[in-house]
């Protein structure tokens, strides 16, 4: 996902590219692929649903492409919103520091369990 | 005695490790032992006895099962210690009922100090055992003694997508390893699982339906039929690779136990076309009073669900019918056990559908017990009140193992055990609002005993509900005996509830 972002940052974004607004954009990009994608699993927890999600996901996506992309250029040039979410990233980077470790023993232990 | 030099020691001591690792080694090529019957269970999830023609549906569902019961001993009230997946299976598995195993909520396991309370571990490596279990709650709980398993298929090995690699990579985690993939990793559920896991989840399930909408043809228009996590399967697939996998067995050179846990007739209802007409008839059933605590689905809805359900049943008979032929000709049977059954029922009634939740009626709990002994050629039929507890004590007592310790159940009528215990009581446990780490204070429990049953709903409101049904003479459970005969009401609910804090009393020195 990390690697979309940037992806979409050098093309897509390339124009609009800084470093004062990429924190912020990045975060909307995140929500306006989480979101969609949670609450469509949600709605279709039917199994009678199932052609109903096929048929419609190129509809849904698109819509969410449409709010969400216009959201994430626009939103990060007003200046309490910016740091409203920067300040949230700044607080939710420590879970990375506890996770990617917690996460790299796991693995370690995984595979020796598991391999030798 | 002349002393043991140093050489003469370690060639000793070689020619042991040597041969403790031969013998590890040589052990699946051991000799076929012809005094241990080979045992194959097939067990169908979710199907009710009370939708089978063989224990009186009105409706032809299952004439290939009522041919084999021809040949077979038919169990005609045989019953379930749980109305869904985890708690039937386990029950089945370790012969206890499920306020003892503890497995009873949705995934959930078998408590550590009974998990060697199996077949796998208790028939032990004098049989070679294979186990596929369709249904990933039921694959948890074997799981959990993989080791013990010789041959063990993943969930989706004969449906239409790659099976879950995963599970052969991390064998010693196979547990953790399907709950991880299934309930977190790949859940499709959207709710259960952790925000960052839903784009890989959503991933998978857009990939899974594609593939499930691709593969709907003449032959299935309205989709095909789909295990847990919406894995689409064709059950003519799933069946041959049932044979498949017995002819393997047969051919490995020693007594097998196999366990097969297959998926239909299981929701959702997805007949292949040609069964798809079937049942079209005027057929209704009796009307069922409303549920004291619950209200739900319309009963037009639960008609047509209904007919689906059977003609589900239909095509799996004839599956099954097919798999029995092939069997038959190859003489597997002169030499195997095959136990036809399933682990819970399905009910269509009281604004319900479906098993599981606060509904312990017949649908729910009957369930088919029909079992094959090698070269049997005459029906023999039982009428005693009987559990799914019941098949472990058998299954070690027909493969001349010591009894298992600390179960519930015991070893069924006609397969050496006591011919019948008319006080005998049935229960069966839905627990899925209690802790599995504290005594069962929120539960609806049943007992059938006699010619009654009662169901107590406990911890739920309003407090202390109880139904009492004459069974004998109103098996559909249309009229609630608890106001008129409160007398036979009160000694039932003694009973239940001594019982139930017997169970309970596991925890007293936690």
């Amino acid at each position: 996902m990390l690697a979309g972002i940037l992806f979409l940052d050098l093309t897509l974004f390339l124009a609009m590219r800084n470093k004062v607004e990429f924190q912020t954009r990045s975060i909307l990009v995140l929500l306006a692929i989480l979101i969609p994608a949670m609450w469509r699993l949600v709605l279709f927890q039917n199994y009678e649903d199932s052609s109903v999600f096929v048929s419609g996901e190129i509809t849904w996506w698109a819509i969410a492409a449409a709010i969400g992309l216009p959201l994430a250029i626009f939103l990060p040039k007003i200046d309490w919103f910016k740091k409203l979410f920067e300040g949230i990233a700044e607080r939710c980077i420590v879970f990375l520091y506890i996770y990617l470790p917690i996460s790299f023993i796991s693995l370690i232990f995984v595979f020796a369990r598991n391999i030798y | 005695m002349a002393q043991l030099s140093r050489r003469d020691f370690l060639k000793v001591a070689g020619a042991t490790l040597a041969g403790s690792f031969a013998s590890q080694k040589l052990n699946p090529l051991r000799l076929k032992d012809i005094t241990r019957p080979n045992i194959i269970i097939i067990l169908m999830d979710a199907l009710s006895a009370n939708h089978l023609s063989l224990y009186g549906y009105p409706r032809s569902t299952s004439p290939n099962i009522d041919a084999f019961a021809e040949r077979s001993t038919v169990f005609h009230k045989h019953y379930s210690a749980g109305n869904f997946t985890t708690a039937g299976t386990a029950s089945m598995l370790t012969g206890m009922l499920p306020w003892k195993h503890g497995a009873f909520m949705g995934g959930g396991l078998v408590r550590p100090e009974f998990v060697d309370t199996n077949p796998y571990t208790l028939l032990g490596s004098d049989y070679y055992r294979f186990g596929f279990l369709q249904n990933t709650w039921a694959d948890y709980l074997v799981s959990q003694y993989n080791h013990e398993v010789d041959r063990f298929l993943s969930p989706f090995s004969y449906d239409l997508v790659n099976e879950n690699k995963l599970l052969n990579l991390l064998k010693n985690d196979r547990t953790m390893a399907s709950i991880a993939t299934n309930d977190f990793l790949f859940s499709m559920e959207g709710t259960t699982s952790p925000p960052g896991a839903s784009v890989i989840g959503y991933l998978n399930k857009s990939y899974v339906l594609n593939l499930a909408n691709a593969q709907k043809s003449a032959r299935y228009p309205k989709g095909t039929p789909e295990a847990m996590s919406g894995i689409p399967f064709y059950n003519e697939e799933v069946y041959r690779g049932v044979y498949k996998e017995i002819s393997r067995l047969e051919d490995q050179g020693s007594p097998y136990f196999s366990y097969f846990h297959l998926y239909s007739p299981h929701y959702p209802y997805r007949p292949r076309a040609d069964y798809r007409k079937l049942f079209q008839d005027k057929y209704a059933p009796a009307k069922k009073p409303a549920h004291p605590i619950l209200t739900g689905l319309p009963e037009n809805y639960l008609l047509t669900q209904r007919s689906l359900y059977d003609r589900q049943i239909a095509q799996v008979d004839h599956e099954f019918g097919k798999l029995i032929s092939q069997l038959g000709k190859d003489g597997v049977l002169n030499n195997s056990y095959l136990i036809l059954t399933s682990d819970h029922g399905e009910l269509f009634e009281r604004g319900f559908l479906g098993h599981g939740d606060l509904f312990l009626y017949e649908g729910a709990l009957h369930i088919p017990l029909v079992i094959h002994s090698p070269k049997q050629t005459k029906r023999e039929d039982i009428f005693a009140l009987t559990s799914n507890t019941d098949i472990l004590p058998t299954l070690l007592s027909i493969a001349g193992k010591n009894p298992a310790p600390n179960v519930d159940g015991r070893i069924l009528p006609a397969f050496g055990g006591a011919e019948e215990d008319a006080d005998r009581p049935i229960f069966s446990v839905y627990a899925y609002d209690s802790s599995t780490f504290a005594p069962i204070k929120k539960a609806v429990l049943s007992m059938r005993k006699h010619t009654h049953k009662i169901i107590a709903y406990l911890g739920y409101t309003p407090e202390k509900i109880f139904e009492l049904y004459d069974i004998e003479n109103d098996p559909d459970e249309l009229v609630n005996l608890a106001f008129k005969d409160v007398k036979l009401l009160n000694t039932m609910k003694d009973e239940l509830f001594t019982h139930l804090d017997e169970a309970n009393r596991l925890f007293a020195n936690r």
